[in-house]
């Protein structure tokens, strides 16, 4: 019984006691409509015959998208309030409409119709919870439960088409591996070098002629432009340098979609593309061609969490030192230089160029995703953060530059990925 | 970039403001008219039409108003109150006299049973409409509260409030038969009773159990 309905029946049991004590029918009249209401109140049924369908839900959706979320609910028999929710994961926006829905049903067969914009604001899978009914009688009694069952949905996220970035080949004079040509594989027609013999070098490589010009003991061979597909290395750290930010927007979320584009864009020129998720545990994607990558790449990222720990990008540079031998890669560092409290970052950069030729410019490029702009700013001491942020910052991107390697600077707030991408583009 | 707050609490908004702004008008003037209609009507039936009648009512009244549509306490405190008015008013119709109050000097109106009785109903039907109206009053705050829709909000506590309308209206209706049928009957019963003097309050009780019983049981068979 509700607590209604005892105030009801208890105010009728004491008026009716008073009225049968003292003989008086005015108290026992009194106690009449009360016991009346309580009894019409629990004899009238309550609307608990609730059916829904399950709502469109795009099967794909992606950071940002926006789409209408439709719930139809058929409310069957009974009278009274009802109330109608449907609860949705934080990480999924409310722009338009509601999620709630109330009115009051009377006899008869009752249509709501629950329609909502949403949009999908963080990359991930989650749950949307069943729609939650509650049905409330007129002298409080409460019913509640739940229809259907939880929605999975994945969000992706958003890469741009590899058309997007047009300008990126020719004479870009960063190190793009379309400008740059491959170490292994066939030997074409164009001429690289002459070198000394080595130990299966085929003879009719050998150049008699400058053989005989140096006159040395060892013959010289010539050495031709290798026919086949550059390699890019991704090196995205996702360790607690990037743990900046809130549950809803963080560095990592930044730093997954420029993995993402960097994978796709890679993957659609036909170069070989390695990735290392700097985690725990750390995860490797060994260098390959093919869409094949994309597929076993993507859903990692998307499924990525931040991590708190600090992993160093030493080990993972270490791990795939034989493929930058081999290769000589693109590698590209995902990272935050604002987030890299501990300063990590040149002591990788140092390890990696190791492994690269002294001879040019290093065939490393460092995304530098800024944080400043993320930061809450609750009171006017707090609103200079941003600046000092760049301040501290912008002398460590020199340094950086300084030793060779290209350092693009990405502000997420202020710019998307394929500006960034097209800002790359310098011509000679 | 923080999410969008949809939380309407302004910081510089008035709680007193808040509240009232959120309270439902037509709700509002049906509370206003009941409190009006019930503090009048006890006060006259303690003290006739005078100065006090006027000063008791004007008490009452606002008796109600603070604790039903400022404080939303309920109506039991607005409605006590006006019985204890009516009480002396009530007792003069007593059949069995047991603390002597109809020749104790009492403050009251001398009544008709008739009259006894319609202030008896009103007031009880004041008391219940009273009670349904607070408690729909206190839905509709924190609907809103709840980021409903204004719309629906507005139009669920129109039709709750013709439905309680109507469901008070019939409990009435539904007592008025009764209420004649025991009006015409109590001289005889009396008399019937007054063999069993000494267990006239036992019988009273057990039947008022048993009436309880019946119908909660009616109710819950009907309800399953």
């Amino acid at each position: 019984m509700s607590e209604r309905g005892a105030a009801l029946m208890a105010v009728a049991g004491i008026l009716f006691t008073i009225g049968a004590i003292l003989g008086n029918s005015i108290f026992i009249a009194m106690s009449l409509p009360p016991f009346f209401l309580f009894v019409l109140g629990m004899m009238l049924p309550t609307p608990r015959s609730i059916k829904s369908e399950n709502p469109d839900i795009p099967a794909k959706p992606w950071t940002g998208q926006e789409f209408t979320f439709t719930r139809k609910v058929v409310i069957e028999g009974g009278v009274g309030a009802v109330k109608i929710f449907q609860e949705l994961p934080e990480e999924i926006e409310l722009l338009e409409g509601n999620n709630l829905k109330v009115l009051w049903k009377w006899w008869g067969t009752e249509t709501v119709v629950i329609t909502c914009r949403l949009r999908c604001i963080k990359k991930g899978s989650f749950l949307i919870p069943p729609l939650q009914w509650q049905s409330d009688t007129l002298i409080g009694m409460k019913y509640e439960g739940i229809i259907g069952e939880s929605l999975d949905i994945t969000v992706w996220q958003r890469l741009l088409t590899p058309g997007q970035i047009r300008s990126l080949p020719s004479i870009a004079i960063t190190p793009y591996p379309l400008a740059d040509i491959p170490r292994v594989g066939i030997p074409s027609t164009d001429f690289r070098e002459i070198r000394s013999y080595v130990t299966g070098d085929p003879m009719k490589n050998i150049n008699w002629k400058a053989t005989a010009r140096r006159n040395t003991a060892v013959p010289l061979v010539n050495e031709y432009e290798k026919e086949g597909k550059k390699a890019v290395l991704l090196f995205l750290d996702a360790g607690a340098t990037m743990h900046v930010g809130n549950s809803l927007e963080s560095l990592l979320e930044y730093a997954v979609e420029a993995t993402g584009n960097l994978l796709l864009y890679s993957v659609h020129r036909g170069y070989r593309v390695g990735v290392a998720i700097n985690h725990t545990p750390p995860r490797f994607f060994y260098p390959e061609s093919g869409r094949r990558q994309t597929v076993l790449i993507l859903p990692v990222l998307n499924q990525l969490k931040p991590d708190s720990r600090t992993v160093p990008l030493t080990d993972t540079i270490e791990t795939f030192h034989n493929h930058i031998l081999n290769f000589d890669p693109l590698s590209i560092i995902i990272t935050s230089l604002d987030g890299d409290t501990q300063n990590t970052l040149p002591d990788s950069l140092r390890k990696l160029k190791m492994y690269y030729s002294r001879r040019r410019r290093f065939p490393i490029l460092v995304v530098n995703i800024t944080a400043r702009d993320m930061m809450p700013q609750p009171n006017g001491y707090e609103s200079s953060i941003p600046a000092l942020m760049n301040l501290w910052a912008r002398p460590r991107v020199r340094e950086i530059s300084s030793t060779g390697v290209t350092v693009a600077t990405w502000n997420p707030k202020r710019e998307t990925f394929r500006a960034l991408m097209s800002r790359q583009v310098k011509r000679r | 970039m923080e999410p969008e707050t949809r939380d309407v609490q302004g910081i510089d908004v008035a709680p007193g403001e808040k509240t009232m702004k959120k309270l439902n008008k037509p709700v509002v003037i049906i509370e206003g008219l009941l409190i009006v209609l019930m503090s009048t009507l006890a006060a006259y039936s303690l003290f006739g039409g005078n100065m006090q009648s006027l000063l008791l009512t004007i008490g009452l009244f606002l008796v109600g108003v603070l604790t039903i549509v400022w404080k939303n306490l309920g109506s039991e405190i607005f409605s006590g109150a006006v019985l204890l008015t009516m009480l002396p008013c009530l007792f003069k119709h007593d059949s069995i006299d047991i603390l002597n109050m109809s020749n104790s000097g009492l403050p009251g109106v001398k009544t008709t049973f008739m009259e006894a009785l319609g202030l008896g109903l009103v007031m009880i039907l004041g008391y219940l409409l009273l009670k349904l109206l607070n408690s729909i009053q206190i839905v509709h705050k924190k609907l809103l509260d709840g980021e409903a829709e204004k719309d629906e909000v507005r139009k669920l506590t129109r039709e709750q409030l013709v439905a309680v309308s109507i469901f008070v209206f019939f409990s009435g209706l539904i007592s008025v038969p009764l209420i004649l049928i025991s009006s015409w009957l109590h001289i005889g019963i009396l008399s019937f009773l007054s063999h069993f003097s000494g267990n006239i309050i036992a019988v009273g009780l057990g039947v008022l159990l048993l009436l309880a019983a019946c119908f909660y049981w009616m109710a819950r068979k009907v309800k399953s």
